[in-house]
C-alpha cells in the first residue's frame, strides 16, 4: 500500500485560512489501512481545524466524507454535490488522491492533509515500513525477494559493499544491510549460487526519472 | 412451593422458576421483602437495602413462573417427596388485589390509627394500610382486628376494591417439594429489664433504630431521641442483647452472627449524618468474620467510633434529662459514662410461627427452635422433599441467606429433575411497535427515591427543565420509580403520550436497568429505547452539601440522557443454542458438591482437579464437626462422584484456555501431558483455599510450634501422652497488615481441637490466646462447653502479641492481658497457630482466564456482595466455596449447591438470547486493515470470504475496543456509537443543543 | 478564578469507574460536583474523535477512567484507552490546548473513595488551568 503520514495540523490550517467552508475527504483505501486518512482521521482533522478556528474566534464549517478510493474517477465524482458547497477540499488521500480530486474538480482548491511517504506494508500493528521503490523493473527473483534498490542505501545491485557492518548498514546502525538480508534469505533457501551471479545495470528508463509513466491494458479499455 | 417472601424465599423461587419449574411463593405477610425490607443500609458496602430489594420483589412478582400468594399459611402437608398436597390457608386482605390500584385514598380517610409494627411501633399507621411504601404487590390491606367497619374506605374507593366480607379460603395445591423460608424474628429486648427497653424512652432496639435511619421510616431518616426529639450527641450500642446468654429464659445461648456488623454499620451511618456524634459500641467479641468485614470495622474505628470490650450489666436513666448511664470495666477500672441514646443489639430467634409451621410441614426443629438440618446438607430437613432456607436454619447475614435460598432451590431441583419444564410457562410480551420512521418522542421520568434524591436535588425543577428539552414529549416525577405502581404508570404514560424513547433519571444502571427495560418491553417498546441518568449515586448522594450544584448537575445528566436516547436504535436478541453441560473447576468439597448437584439435576458435568486425587482440604480434617467427620464425608462424596454416570472426572488437570460465551464455552484442559478440549454451557469455579505461610511465633524454628492443620493430624494420631500444656494462638497471620481479613474457620476449629484434647486427657492445660473469639452462630455452644471444661481463653491486643521463647522445658510465652493489665507467663509443650486461609495457588491465573476480578486479599469478587454472592461479572461463570472467601464446610456446601442452582438456571434452557449492544461492521466501509482482528481480546473478528471484517454477535463481548480503533469508522458498537456518545456530551452544553435544533 | 465552575466529562468504564461511582454514592463520599459521567462498556471503547469533539463542545477537562492495569474486564481495553488518550494529548498540544486537560485514570469497581479523590483532584487541576480556550466560543 501507499503509506502516508499526517501533516502538522497548523500547516493544513494555514492552507485554508481564507476559507469558511471546507470538505474533508478521507480515503477508504491505503491511507485508511495505514491509519492516516480514514474516516477517523478525517473526523479528527476536521474537528482540529474547527477548534483552531474557534480559538481565533472565527467559524469554520466542515463537512466530512470518505470515499472508497480517491484514485478512481467514479468514487471521486460521487461527492460532487458536496464539493460544490465548499470553498476548498482537504484530501486525506495519498498524493494520487489529492491530484485525482484536483483534476476532477477543476475550479476547486484541493489541499493535501498528508505527506505521502512510501510504498510499504504493516510490519506490526501501528508500524509500517517501506518495501518498494517503484523502479519499474523488478529484480526480486534474483535477490530472494528482498529489494536492494529500495532497501540498500546505495541501491547497489551487486552487494554488499564494504560498509556492511555486522549485518547493519554503515549509514545507520539500526538499518539492516539489504545485501546481508539477501545473503541470509538465499542461504536459508539453499540458493547461495544466486548471490554469485553478476547483475548488470538495470533498465533505469522505466524508473520515475524517465518521465510520467502510465500503463494500458487493451482488453480493459472501454 | 416456597414458604416465605423474604430474600431467601424470593431467591429460591426465582432460581427454580429460572430452571424450568413452576413455583407457588406464599407469605403470611402483606408484601414480599421479609426482614431485609426493614433495614436501611446493608454492610459492608452501605448500600441501600430497599434499592437492592425493590427490583428483586418486582422481579418475583412479574416472573411468569411464580404464583405469589400473600397472607397465606401452610397448614398441612400430605403425601411424599415428589408428590405432596399442600393445604394453604389464605387469610382475607379485605381488599381485592385485582382491583386495588394502590392509590392510598382508603388509608387517607381511615379514622383509626394503630402502632405500626413495621416501624418498630415508633409510628402510627391506619387500619387500612400498606406495609411500606415500596410494598410488592402494591396493594392495601385491612387490619380487621382494629377496623371499626365505618365503611369510609368503601365509599372513597373508586375501584371498588374494599370488601369487608372477604372470607379466608383453603387451597389444596399439588406440588413436588417444599422450601421453608419463614425467616427469623428479633429477640424482644424488653425481656431483659436491666436494659430498660420499653420504659426508658431513649433506649431503642436495633430494628427500631434501622427504621429511624430509613428515609421512609418514622423519622424520615433523621435520628432523634424519642424522649425530646433532640439530636443525640453520645450514642451507645450494647451488643449480645439476648444472644450468648446462658441464663434460661433471658435470651438465647447461640450467637446471632449479624448484630456486630449491623451495629458497626448503624454507627457508621450516624457518623455520616453527624460526624461529631460520639459513639461507643460495647461488645464481647467483634465478630467481623465475613468477606471485607474486618476492613469495614477498621474503617469505623478510623472514623472515631470507639469499640469497648465490656459486658454492660444494666442501663440507668436520669429521669430529668432522659440520659442514660452505663457502667463498664476497662483496664481493671470501673467507669461510668453518660449517653443520650442507647441502641440495643438485639439478637435473632426463630419466628413465633416456627413450631406451628414445623408441625404443618412435618419436620423437626433443633434445640434452639430453628429448623433441624444436617451439617453435610444444610438445607435438608428431617422430612424428605422438605427443605429449609434463610434465617430459619439459623442466624446468618444476607448473602448467606441468598446462598441458602439458591441451595434449597438446587436440592428441590435435584429431587424433581424429571418434572423440569412440565408446568412452567413462557412470558409473552406484546409485539413491538416499529418506529423507524417516527420522530423521537422522549418521555423523562425523574425519581425522588423517597428523599434520597429529592432531599438534595430539586426534582420539580429537573422535571420542568426536562420537559423543555428538544425531542421531549413530557416529563413526570415519581416518588419511587421502581415501585410496582410507578412501573404501571410508566407503561400507561407510554401509551397515552405515544412515547418512543424513555429516560429514567433515578439510580444506577447496575441495579435497575433490567427492571425498566422490562417495563418498556411490556409497553411494546424495544427495550433499548431506554437511557438512565444516575442522579442519585452520582449526584444527590455525593453532593449533599451543594443542593444548587447538585440540581444543576442532575439537569445536565438528564439532558445528556435525552441527547443520547434520541439516537438510540432498536436492538434485537437472537436465540443461540446452549451446550447443556457444566465444567466444574476444583475437586474439593465445593466442586464435588456442585458437580453432584448438577449431575442429579440431569446435566453432564466435567469435573477437573489440579491434584492427583479428589477431596481437597477435607482430606486433612479429622475432627468431627456437628457429628460429621470431614474425611468420611469426603470419601463418601468422592465415591458418589466416581460412580455417577453424568460426571466425568479429570485429575492432574488444569484449565489453560477458555473461549466462547455463556451457553457455549470451549475450554482447553491440560491433563498430564495431553490437552483436551471440552464444550460446556457454564463454568463453576470451586478452587478452594490453602493454608498460608506463617512467619510469626517461631513457626518453622521450633518443632513444638505447629499449625492448626498439623494439629488435626496430631490429634488423629492419638500420640499425645507427653503433652501437658497446650497454647493456641489465634489470628496467626490473619487480621494484620497485608492480610487484613479474618480466616473465619480458625476459632471454631480451635475450640473443637481444645475439646478433643480435653476428651483425650482431662488434665491437659489449655490456653487460647485470642483477639476476638469468632464462634458465631451455633458454634457458640462449643465455645461455652470449652470454657466449662476448663479451657482458659486469654485476650490479647494486636499491638502486644504473645511473645515466644524456646526453652528446654517447653516454649515460654508471655502475653499481656488487657483487662487485668498484667502479664501472663505460660510454658507450653505444644503451640498451635491458627494459620491463615489464603487463596489457592493459581487462583489469580484462573480468574484471569475467566475475567473474574480478584479483591485485595486475592479472593474472587462476586457480582454483588449481598444479592449475587455466587455470580461473577462474566456471564455463565459461577463461584463457590473458599475461592470466594474462607468458609466452614457447611457454608461451602451451601454455596456449592447454590452455585449449582445458578448454573442450572442457564443449563435448563435450550437457547439463550444473544446480540444487542455488540460490535457491528459496516462492510462497505471496511478497508480490511486487520486492526480489529489484531486488537480483539477475544479473537472474534476475522476477515471473511468477502475480504472484509466479520464479527459474530454471539461471540462479541461488547467491549467496543475495535470500534474505538477502526480507522475508517466501519465498526460501531451498538448502543455506544460515537454519534450517541457525542450527542450525550453535546447535550450538557445546552447552548449547543439549542443551536443544533 | 474562584467563581469558575468547570465542566468536566468523565468517560467511565461500566465495570470499574461507573461501579466505583456507585460505591462512592452508597458510602456518601462527597466530591466535586463538576464531573459528568458518560458510561461506556469498557474504557477501550473510547475513541480519539469522541474525546476531541468533547473538547470542541466546550468541556474544560476530560478524563477516561478504566480498570486497574492488568484487571480490565475485557483484558486490555484500558491499555488501548491509555494509548488513545496519549495520542489525543499530542493533538491537543498541536492545537494549543493544554494536554493536561485530558487524563487517563485507573481504578477498581470497589474504590469509591478513589473515584471521589480522582474527581476532586482533576477538578482542582482544571480550576487551576482555568476555562478551556474553547469555552463559550
Amino acid at each position: 500500500m501507499i503509506v502516508a503520514e499526517p501533516k502538522p495540523i497548523k500547516e493544513v490550517a494555514g492552507y485554508i485560512k481564507d476559507c469558511t467552508k471546507i470538505l474533508v475527504v478521507g480515503c477508504g483505501g491505503c491511507t485508511s489501512v495505514c491509519m492516516a486518512g480514514g474516516e477517523t482521521e478525517a473526523e479528527m482533522l476536521a474537528a482540529s481545524l474547527r477548534i483552531l478556528r474557534k480559538m481565533e474566534g472565527r467559524e469554520l464549517v466542515t463537512a466530512v466524507t470518505t470515499i472508497t478510493r480517491q484514485c478512481e474517477p467514479e468514487f471521486v465524482e460521487s461527492i460532487s454535490s458536496k464539493v460544490k458547497e465548499v470553498d476548498a477540499v482537504v484530501s486525506l488521500g495519498c498524493g494520487v488522491g489529492v491530484q485525482f480530486l484536483a483534476e476532477h474538480y477543476r475550479d476547486k482548491w484541493v489541499l493535501p492533509a498528508l505527506n505521502t511517504v512510501f510504498a510499504g506494508g504493516t510490519v506490526q500493528a501501528g508500524i509500517w515500513e517501506e518495501r518498494c521503490g517503484l523502479c519499474g523493473d523488478c529484480i526480486l527473483h534474483l535477490t530472494g525477494g528482498i529489494c536492494p534498490v529500495i532497501r540498500c542505501a546505495k541501491s547497489i545491485l551487486n552487494g554488499p559493499c564494504g560498509g556492511s557492518q555486522n549485518g547493519k548498514c554503515e549509514i545507520n546502525p539500526d538499518t539492516p544491510c539489504a545485501w546481508h538480508l539477501i545473503y541470509e534469505k538465499l542461504s536459508a533457501m539453499n540458493r547461495l549460487d544466486l548471490i554469485l551471479q553478476f547483475h548488470p545495470a538495470k533498465d533505469w528508463s522505466k524508473e520515475r526519472s524517465g518521465g510520467l509513466r502510465n500503463r494500458k491494458r487493451e482488453d480493459a479499455v472501454l | 412451593m416456597v414458604v416465605g417472601g423474604g430474600i431467601a424465599g424470593m431467591q429460591a423461587a426465582s432460581d427454580l422458576a429460572e430452571s424450568g419449574f413452576f413455583v407457588y411463593l406464599i407469605t403470611s405477610d402483606d408484601s414480599l421483602g421479609g426482614r431485609m425490607a426493614r433495614l436501611d443500609k446493608t454492610f459492608p458496602t452501605n448500600e441501600c437495602s430497599m434499592c437492592l430489594l425493590g427490583p428483586r420483589m418486582t422481579g418475583s412478582l412479574n416472573e411468569s413462573n411464580i404464583n405469589l400468594l400473600t397472607r397465606a399459611k401452610l397448614t398441612q402437608l400430605e403425601g411424599e417427596a415428589g408428590n405432596f398436597t399442600a393445604v394453604v390457608e389464605r387469610q382475607p386482605r379485605y381488599v381485592d388485589e385485582a382491583r386495588c390500584t394502590g392509590c392510598g385514598l382508603c388509608a387517607d380517610t381511615c379514622p383509626i390509627e394503630v402502632k405500626d409494627e413495621f416501624n418498630g411501633e415508633l409510628s402510627k399507621r391506619k387500619a387500612v394500610y400498606k406495609q411500606f411504601p415500596q410494598a410488592v404487590p402494591n396493594k392495601y390491606a385491612i387490619d380487621i382486628e382494629n377496623c371499626i367497619r365505618c365503611m369510609k374506605c368503601t365509599r372513597v374507593c373508586s375501584a371498588g376494591a374494599i370488601d369487608h366480607q372477604q372470607q379466608s379460603e383453603i387451597l389444596n395445591i399439588n406440588i413436588g417439594a417444599v422450601i421453608l423460608a419463614p425467616g427469623f424474628e428479633s429477640f424482644n429486648a424488653q425481656q431483659l429489664g436491666e436494659y430498660g427497653l420499653g420504659y426508658y424512652s431513649n433506649v431503642v432496639s436495633n430494628i427500631q433504630f434501622e427504621r429511624m435511619l430509613s428515609s421512609t421510616g418514622p423519622t424520615g431518616g433523621h435520628i432523634y431521641r424519642p424522649s425530646d426529639g433532640a439530636v443525640p450527641k453520645q450514642v451507645a450500642f450494647i451488643q449480645c442483647v439476648g444472644s450468648r446468654d446462658c441464663r434460661k429464659g433471658y435470651g438465647n445461648e447461640y450467637c446471632s452472627a449479624v448484630c456486630c456488623m449491623a451495629s458497626v454499620k448503624e454507627a457508621i451511618i450516624i457518623k455520616e449524618h453527624k460526624p461529631e456524634t460520639e459513639i461507643v459500641i460495647f461488645y464481647l467479641d467483634m465478630r467481623a468474620f465475613g468477606k471485607n468485614f474486618d476492613r469495614y470495622v477498621n474503617r469505623a474505628v478510623g472514623q472515631g467510633i470507639k469499640l469497648q470490650r465490656s459486658l454492660i450489666s444494666s442501663v440507668k436513666e436520669d429521669p430529668i434529662t432522659g440520659n442514660l448511664s452505663l457502667s463498664y470495666c476497662d483496664k481493671g477500672q470501673v467507669l461510668t459514662e453518660e449517653f443520650d441514646m442507647v441502641v440495643l443489639g438485639a439478637g435473632v430467634q426463630p419466628p413465633k410461627s416456627a413450631g406451628e409451621l414445623a408441625k404443618a410441614a412435618g419436620i423437626e426443629l433443633n434445640q434452639f427452635g430453628f429448623a433441624k438440618t444436617s451439617y453435610s446438607n444444610p438445607v435438608e430437613t428431617t422430612r424428605a422433599g422438605v427443605f429449609a432456607a434463610g434465617g430459619f436454619i439459623g442466624p446468618r447475614d444476607i448473602p448467606e441467606t441468598v446462598v441458602s435460598g439458591s441451595a434449597a432451590a438446587a436440592a428441590a431441583a435435584e429431587l424433581l429433575s424429571a418434572a423440569r419444564g412440565v408446568s412452567s410457562r413462557e412470558i409473552k410480551y406484546p409485539e413491538e411497535k416499529i418506529l423507524s420512521s417516527e420522530q423521537a418522542r422522549v418521555g423523562v421520568f425523574v425519581c425522588c427515591c423517597g428523599s434520597n434524591i429529592a432531599g438534595v436535588v430539586d426534582v420539580s425543577e429537573v422535571v420542568k427543565y426536562a420537559s423543555g428539552l428538544p425531542g421531549v414529549a413530557g416529563a413526570w416525577k415519581f416518588t419511587y420509580s421502581c415501585s410496582q405502581e410507578s412501573l404501571q404508570k410508566l407503561k400507561e404514560i407510554i401509551h397515552e403520550f405515544h412515547l418512543n424513547r424513555i429516560v429514567v433519571a433515578a439510580c444506577s444502571i447496575r441495579t435497575h436497568l433490567p427492571l425498566f427495560r422490562n417495563a418498556l418491553r411490556e409497553a411494546g417498546l424495544n427495550q433499548y429505547y431506554l437511557e438512565m441518568a444516575n442522579i442519585r449515586d452520582q449526584c444527590s448522594w455525593v453532593h449533599r452539601d451543594y443542593p444548587e450544584e447538585a440540581t444543576a448537575k442532575a439537569k445536565d445528566l438528564v439532558a445528556m440522557a435525552v441527547g443520547k436516547v434520541r439516537h438510540h436504535r432498536p436492538l434485537y436478541l437472537k436465540p443461540v443454542q446452549v451446550v447443556q453441560k457444566a465444567l466444574v473447576v476444583g475437586g474439593g468439597i465445593a466442586g464435588i458438591t456442585a458437580a453432584l448437584s448438577l449431575a442429579e439435576q440431569d446435566y453432564q458435568v466435567y469435573l477437573i482437579e489440579r491434584q492427583e486425587s479428589l477431596g481437597g482440604m477435607l482430606n486433612q480434617l479429622y475432627l468431627p464437626q456437628d457429628g460429621i467427620k470431614p474425611r468420611e464425608l469426603i470419601e463418601k462424596k468422592i465415591h458418589a462422584v466416581k460412580s455417577h454416570p453424568n460426571i466425568r472426572v479429570y485429575k492432574n488437570a488444569e484449565l489453560i484456555n477458555v473461549s466462547g460465551r455463556i451457553g457455549d464455552f470451549q475450554s482447553k484442559i491440560k491433563v498430564e501431558k495431553t490437552t483436551i478440549e471440552l464444550k460446556h454451557g457454564v463454568v463453576v469455579i470451586a478452587a478452594g483455599c490453602r493454608e498460608g505461610n506463617i512467619k510469626e511465633y517461631m513457626y518453622g524454628e521450633d518443632k513444638r510450634v505447629i499449625t492448626r492443620l498439623e494439629m488435626e493430624e496430631f490429634l488423629s494420631s492419638g500420640n499425645n501422652s507427653l503433652v501437658k500444656t497446650v497454647v493456641f494462638i489465634q489470628c496467626a497471620g490473619s487480621r494484620q497488615e497485608g492480610r487484613e481479613y479474618c480466616s473465619r474457620t480458625c476459632c471454631g476449629q480451635t475450640v473443637r481441637q481444645a475439646l478433643a484434647l480435653k476428651e483425650l486427657n482431662e488434665d491437659v492445660n489449655i490456653y487460647v490466646l485470642y483477639r476476638d473469639m469468632r464462634t458465631y452462630g451455633f458454634m457458640e455452644s462449643e465455645y461455652r462447653r470449652a470454657r466449662e471444661k476448663g479451657v482458659i481463653f486469654v485476650n490479647y491486643q494486636p499491638d502486644s502479641p504473645p511473645d515466644l521463647q524456646g526453652g528446654y522445658n517447653g516454649i515460654n510465652i508471655k502475653v499481656k492481658d488487657p483487662s487485668s493489665r498484667s502479664n501472663l507467663e505460660l510454658t507450653a509443650d505444644l503451640v498451635v497457630l491458627a494459620s491463615p486461609a489464603v487463596p489457592a495457588e493459581g487462583l489469580d491465573k484462573l480468574a484471569g482466564l475467566l475475567k473474574i476480578p480478584v479483591n485485595e486479599d486475592g479472593f474472587l469478587v462476586e457480582t454483588h456482595a449481598k444479592l449475587a454472592p455466587l455470580d461473577v461479572p462474566t456471564p455463565g461463570v459461577f463461584i463457590c466455596g473458599s475461592a470466594h472467601s474462607p468458609q466452614n464446610i457447611n457454608e461451602v456446601i451451601a454455596q456449592a449447591k447454590g452455585a449449582a442452582a445458578r448454573a442450572a438456571g442457564v443449563l435448563s434452557k435450550s437457547h439463550l438470547l444473544a446480540g444487542g449492544p455488540v460490535a457491528k461492521v459496516n462492510q462497505e466501509k471496511c478497508a480490511a486493515c486487520v486492526t480489529c482482528v489484531r486488537l480483539c481480546p477475544y479473537g472474534v473478528p476475522y476477515i471473511g470470504s468477502k475480504n472484509v471484517a466479520e464479527i459474530s454477535p454471539v461471540q462479541c463481548q461488547g467491549c467496543g475496543t475495535c470500534a474505538g480503533a477502526c480507522p475508517n469508522k466501519a465498526i460501531t458498537l451498538e448502543h455506544y456509537r460515537s454519534e450517541q456518545l457525542i450527542e450525550k456530551v453535546r447535550a450538557m452544553f445546552n447552548m449547543e443543543v439549542a443551536r443544533s435544533e | 478564578m474562584s467563581d469558575f465552575k468547570p465542566k468536566i466529562v468523565a468517560f467511565c468504564c461500566y465495570y470499574c469507574a461507573y461501579a466505583a461511582a456507585d460505591v462512592a454514592g452508597s458510602l456518601r463520599v462527597q466530591y466535586a460536583p463538576e464531573v459528568r459521567l458518560v458510561e461506556i462498556p469498557c474504557s477501550g471503547r473510547i475513541d480519539p474523535v469522541v474525546i476531541l469533539k468533547t473538547f470542541e463542545e466546550g468541556a474544560d477537562g476530560v478524563y477516561v477512567a478504566g480498570c486497574l492495569e492488568g484487571d480490565c474486564h475485557f483484558l486490555k481495553g484500558n491499555i488501548r484507552a491509555r494509548q488513545r488518550v496519549n495520542y489525543v494529548q499530542k493533538i491537543l498540544g498541536e492545537l494549543g490546548i493544554d494536554p493536561e486537560r485530558l487524563a487517563m485514570y485507573n481504578l477498581s469497581g470497589a474504590q469509591g473513595g478513589r473515584f471521589a479523590q480522582i474527581a476532586n483532584e482533576f477538578t482542582e487541576k482544571i480550576k487551576k488551568l482555568g476555562p478551556s480556550p474553547l469555552r463559550g466560543r
